[in-house]
């Protein structure tokens, strides 16, 4: 095996190695710095400060306690005990089935429900978060009419006058998944003399859509089941990350790559993409290409498709935009897995849908990976719809415009054109959770309930009707959109008899009649969905048209121009989470900016604007709209794009000023305009009918201003520098990867064992169970949802930017990202994610050093952290050799007593000044063990499942006794793939890692090499 | 000659000490033992859990299936003082009364009861108002642990440990006070002192069979059985 190119996980590090290679000296990237302040010495004044009040205090007896015993038991719920609901994932139209864990009457944590059909068990880290927005404590509290707070009858009164005036009436929403939504719109428009809905996603599919309907007579997605594929090419399409059901995809994803099935199964998965993504960062194959060369690029695919496959396709005109050989491997693995191939794009642009859509049918994908029969229903937005109505709008045709579910004004393409002509329309009804930049637009505003507290459904997917259910009492007076329809059709109903009714009366007949209708509601309530037979069980057929007749051309910018690529990020999305501190204090899993976003540029343009992290970019298009955004230099960004996060810079933002500890050094979470991030909707564009999220040309400049852009890149990875590493420079790599040819060829490929002496505690560990934790780099993709289980699970502070910068964040479970060049391709890149927790080391470093035994070693293998005797020495942070302890330099608490609500109170909020680590979710061990103990029953494996581990969508992470031979993660540690980090330090870690393996482009090539044909 | 006065008086200071540190109780911060405060009913353990022998999981419910033993909610306590509003004594008293002055007998509620009733939003009958939730009882709590502490009542009751052992006669007492100091030295003698005892209990595998016919007790020590 050759040896592979050594890892980097920041452009200085990348550039020290190569300094190394070429000098021979050894180099190490320059370290972040703390400004060391001059003159009065903080630390001589706290001390004082500190000494002086230590003094002072007195011992006392502790406050007398009032415990109220409450007037009636609450039905079913044992006071301190868990009690559990499922429901439905509110937090994006994916739909994905929710177990929501309720104490003492407040939902603290979300888990997925293994048996959605959906989402099978993950949850993302968007829905993993999504229970904080319920008590976000800025939420709209009461309805307002013309400014002023009132109550529901007085907006429904202002409603209803409007309507009964005469004029269109238009209802503008995202996608509605919620069947009976739909039907209450659809039963409030047929009464009034011009009405009509407009459905638009912020993260369209509009032109996929039509593509689809035009071939097939049905305006619908087809559902995506990635374990059924054997070759997948996403091209501009973040399929793992963020386009249209991310779990549902990773968890397919993950199946159809399973090295540790019986029957091992490797799906290849290519990817061609200008912004570096989740779904590209986990490519067996990945190339850069410009959004402008995206339509060229899929006519060369599909070109080449057809030809192998016999079919009539469009010659393409341009020359091909990326590396030829790429092509040339990824349509002939999509052909030679006809049937069980496909070919997904998520460009915006009806003559590349068209194309694409071409393709998969000739590939065999629709009925095989694409299921048409039974659709996806979570993208139904129509931009033409948008475009007219903009229209209408500016026309001044619309008498009452009712919003929900969407912020137009920054989320949709024109939203500025919006915000001008919604002026002319006399009354504006806006459902919302939040005052965002509609809200203040609005003439009546409505507060709309967080998923968690209201009763509803939706149909992500034709033949799933999933249900939600409150799990709280609602915290404001809230409406949903189909409430207010009912009520504003005169016959106002709680969403429970209008969920209920419709069930009844649309899905309970469809289901084998083995029950009542009632008792089938009840059922599918305590379930959390129910399957129906699709009403079309035939896939559609294509219609004979399909053929374009000449290819889409690429749309190279103009000279001196670089292109926008707005993209949706994994915690944010379009920026309806943005006012969510876990999901902005989430790392991107590539570029690992946390609170805002940045212009990421390629190495090379970074080099021509001679511009460097951190520094402000003037992107100015001209049309006069330009915004200023520090740089991020991401390695296999296209040249000649400048990629922008969308959702960020949002009204609403500013209340995150005081996020973080207040003191001397204390610097802004928020930026110059005092918002989060930059908002860089003006660029999208809506070009045709269609939104356009990447294509504006811009002029980009550097200011000469710098801005902190808040990244946990650099100072917790592990690769070694080189100047630190034993002698003779061995470089230990944290990740180990090899390729599926070297696997088939022998298991433990890339997996050299591991030496190291006698250690100092042979011999002395107790013989007993041991908690272990198992995970598989080839399944994890870095999407993130564990790190926010874990800080959900674990009462993980939030710290605010300042602090992140300065390397303070404490996330108890942090994900690395390294790359590395690819060989015979400059400019590309290949991305390995591992998720780091505590790794409960058998022989811990940190348990030595502690000189109060704070941190200590459990019977069962754990290693403990016990804050109350912690005295805050941070001897056992320098000692452990993966930086996985994280220190409470002040007390990070909310101080928001909405926001304290989410709290799980089986896990103590640490204090300032003690070190906090990854406990093993010892919580739930103690909850498992109680339980099987009154059960009077041994602990089986799986009684205990860890946050992480319970939130993964790809399954990625398994936990159990390691000692215990049948457990599933004693068998995955059997894996010849499996390696420890570090392990020649002999700390015997008990997380362990199974080697990545990837599909190499010529594995399996045949011998002869490419053939063109 | 005599002693000299320094000695003197450093033995009159360590007789001082001593005498002090017996008279005044002093104990380690933290350790409320004794501490008995009033609460808000007049509640007798000693009448309900002693004289009336009512098991101590009738009201405390949790303390077999859960982490808290829980309080009961006044409709426990309703369940029976709908209708029993004071001693029996007192009412045959009323009815004698009644008798002697001929006329009917009075309703009579006792003083405790009339608490409770107050508390409850009712009426000195017990009757609860048209439309008017049922009240809370602010109970102080005697066995208050901090926060950073996490004990499981389950796992104590399923190992078979009595409730006296830790909250002490409780039937003999009119208002609850703690006995034990309940510090971390109280609670890990017992863990270490109990290790290997063996209880007649089965314990039964995932499958559901016996893997073994009794229960052998192994306490941890590890810190984090309680801190986490």
């Amino acid at each position: 095996m050759t040896p592979r190119p050594p890892r980097w996980s920041s452009a200085e590090e990348r550039d020290a190695l190569a300094r190394a290679a070429a000098t021979g000296e050894p180099s190490r990237p320059p370290a972040a710095e703390e400004p060391v302040p001059a003159g009065l010495s903080r630390r001589g004044f706290l001390a004082a400060v500190g000494f002086s009040a230590g003094a002072l205090a007195a011992c006392a007896r502790a406050p007398e306690r009032v415990t109220a015993a409450p007037g009636e038991a609450p039905e079913h719920a044992p006071s301190g005990g868990a009690r559990w609901f499922s429901t439905t994932c509110g937090a994006c139209p994916a739909g994905c089935g929710l177990l929501v864990k309720t104490k003492d009457g407040r939902p603290i944590k979300v888990e997925g429900n293994p048996a959605h059909p959906v989402s099978r068990g993950g949850v993302c880290a968007v829905g993993q978060a999504s229970v904080l927005s319920l008590y976000d404590s800025r939420r709209l509290r009461s309805p307002r009419v013309d400014g002023r707070d009132t109550d529901l009858a007085a907006a429904d009164a202002a409603v209803r006058k409007a309507v009964a005036s005469g004029g269109a009436v238009r209802v503008l929403t995202a996608t509605v998944t919620s069947p009976s939504t739909r039907a209450a719109v659809a039963r409030w428009l047929a009464g009034v003399p011009d009405g009509r809905h407009v459905e638009v996603d912020p993260l369209s599919a509009s032109a996929a859509l039509a593509a689809h309907e035009a071939a097939f007579g049905v305006r619908a997605l087809p559902r995506v089941r990635l374990e059924r594929a054997e070759a997948v090419l996403a091209v501009d399409c973040d399929v793992l990350g963020t386009w249209v059901s991310p779990v549902e995809h990773t968890r397919g994803w993950a199946a159809a790559r399973d090295l540790g099935a019986p029957t091992p199964r490797l799906s290849w998965h290519g990817q061609a993409e200008s912004v570096l993504t989740l779904s590209g960062s986990n490519a067996d194959r990945r190339v850069r290409v410009s959004p402008g060369n995206v339509p060229a690029l899929v006519a060369h695919l599909v070109h080449r498709v057809a030809q192998r496959t016999g079919g009539a396709a469009p010659s393409p005109a341009d020359p091909c935009p990326v590396a030829e050989d790429f092509v040339e491997d990824s349509v002939r693995r999509l052909v030679e897995h006809k049937g069980r191939s496909v070919l997904l794009c998520g460009t915006n642009d009806l003559d590349v849908q068209r194309l694409v859509l071409l393709a998969n049918e000739r590939l065999g994908a629709y009925g095989g990976v694409l299921d048409l029969a039974a659709p996806s229903l979570q993208r139904r937005g129509d931009d033409a719809a948008w475009a007219a109505l903009l229209d209408e709008l500016d026309a001044g045709k619309v008498a009452t415009l009712v919003v929900a579910g969407v912020n137009p004004v920054v989320e949709l393409p024109a939203g500025r054109r919006f915000a001008a002509a919604a002026a002319k329309v006399p009354v504006r009804v806006v459902v919302a959770e939040r005052p965002d930049e509609t809200v203040a637009l609005a003439t009546v505003a409505v507060p709309a309930p967080h998923f968690l507290e209201a009763f509803d459904d939706a149909e992500p997917v034709a033949g799933v009707v999933s249900l939600s259910q409150p799990t709280v009492q609602p915290l404001v007076r809230a409406r949903t959109l189909r409430a207010c329809v009912a009520a504003w059709t005169g016959a106002p109903e709680p969403d429970l008899d209008l969920v209920r009714a419709h069930f009844e009366r649309e899905v309970a007949p469809k289901q084998a009649a083995d029950a009542s209708p009632g008792r089938a509601f009840r059922r599918a309530l305590r379930d959390g969905f129910v399957e129906t037979a699709p009403a079309a069980p035939a896939a559609p057929v294509l219609r004979g048209d399909a053929v374009p007749a000449t290819a889409p051309r690429a749309k190279p910018p103009a000279a001196g121009r670089l292109v926008v690529a707005l993209f949706p990020s994994v915690a944010l999305l379009d920026g309806r989470h943005a006012w969510n501190p876990w999901l902005q204090e989430l790392p991107d899993p590539v570029t690992k900016q946390t609170w805002g976003n940045a212009a990421c540029i390629a190495p090379e343009t970074a080099a021509a604007l001679s511009a460097k992290d951190g520094d402000v970019l003037r992107l100015s298009g001209d049309d006069g709209t330009a915004i200023e955004l520090p740089a991020v230099v991401v390695p296999g960004t296209a040249r000649g794009t400048v990629g922008v996060a969308l959702g960020h810079g949002r009204l609403g933002t500013e209340r995150f000023e005081r996020v973080g500890p207040r003191w001397l050094e204390a610097r802004p979470t928020t930026g110059r305009d005092g918002r989060v991030g930059t908002d860089a909707s003006a660029f999208l564009a809506l070009v045709g009918g269609l939104a356009r999220p990447s294509g504006a040309e811009v002029r980009v400049e550097r200011t000469g201003a710098t801005d902190v852009v808040a990244r946990t890149q650099t100072w917790s990875s592990l690769t070694m520098p080189t100047a630190t590493a034993p002698h003779g420079g061995e470089r230990r790599d944290p990740v180990r990867e090899t390729t599926l040819a070297a696997w088939k060829a022998d298991p433990r490929a890339g997996n050299p064992a591991a030496h190291h002496g006698p250690g100092l505690w042979e011999g002395l560990r107790a013989a007993g169970p041991r908690w272990g934790l198992v995970v598989d780099l080839t399944k994890c993709t870095g999407c993130s949802a564990c790190v926010v289980a874990c800080q959900a699970e674990n009462n993980v502070p939030v710290v605010g930017r300042d602090e992140v910068a300065r390397g303070r964040d404490m996330a108890w479970l942090r994900v690395d990202r390294y790359f590395a060049d690819v060989e015979g391709a400059p400019g590309e890149v290949e991305v390995v994610h591992q998720p780091l927790p505590c790794q409960h080391c058998g022989n811990a470093p940190c348990e030595v050093v502690c000189p109060v035994l704070a941190t200590s070693h459990s019977e069962d293998g754990r290693n403990e952290q016990t804050y109350n005797r912690c005295v805050g020495t941070r001897y056992c942070a320098n000692n452990c050799p993966y930086k996985v302890r994280r220190f409470n330099w002040f007390g990070y608490g909310s101080h928001d007593t909405w926001a304290d609500l989410v709290l799980n109170p089986d896990v103590t909020v640490r204090e300032r000044g003690v070190m906090e680590k990854c406990s093993f979710c010892v919580q739930r061990v103690s909850e498992a063990r109680a339980e099987a103990r009154r059960e009077g029953r041994a602990l089986a494996d799986g009684d205990v499942r860890t946050a992480c581990q319970q939130s993964c969508p790809a399954g990625a992470l398994v936990f159990g006794d390691v000692t215990d031979a049948t457990s599933a993660a004693a068998r995955a540690a059997k894996d010849p793939r499996r390696y420890r980090v570090l392990e020649e330090l002999n700390v015997d870690p008990a997380v362990s890692y199974l080697v990545k393996v990837r599909e190499r482009p010529l594995d399996g090539a045949p011998k002869e090499g490419p053939h063109h044909g | 000659m005599g002693v000299p006065f320094p000695v003197l008086l450093g033995v009159g200071a360590a007789l001082g000490l001593v005498v002090v540190v017996q008279s005044a109780d002093l104990r380690l911060p933290g350790d409320a033992t004794g501490y008995e405060p009033d609460q808000p009913v007049a509640f007798s353990h000693q009448k309900h859990a002693g004289e009336l022998a009512v098991p101590c999981l009738f009201c405390h419910t949790g303390a077999e299936t859960g982490r808290a033993a829980t309080l009961p909610p006044a409709s426990t306590c309703m369940g029976c003082h709908q209708f029993v509003r004071a001693s029996f004594a007192a009412v045959r008293a009323e009815d004698d009364l009644a008798k002697a002055e001929r006329r009917d007998p009075r309703p009579v509620t006792s003083d405790a009861i009339r608490s409770l009733y107050r508390l409850l939003g009712r009426d000195d009958e017990g009757k609860r108002r048209p439309g008017a939730p049922e009240g809370e009882i602010p109970w102080v709590r005697v066995h208050d642990l901090p926060d950073f502490v996490v004990f499981d009542h389950r796992s104590h009751v399923a190992a078979g440990v009595a409730c006296a052992t830790c909250h002490g006669a409780v039937e003999t007492m009119e208002r609850v006070r703690q006995v034990e100091s309940l510090s971390m030295g109280w609670c890990v003698t017992c863990h270490r002192q109990e290790s290997g005892r063996v209880l007649p209990q089965p314990v039964r595998g995932p499958d559901g069979k016996v893997v073994s016919p009794t229960r052998a007790l192994h306490p941890t020590t590890d810190c984090s059985v309680c801190h986490h």
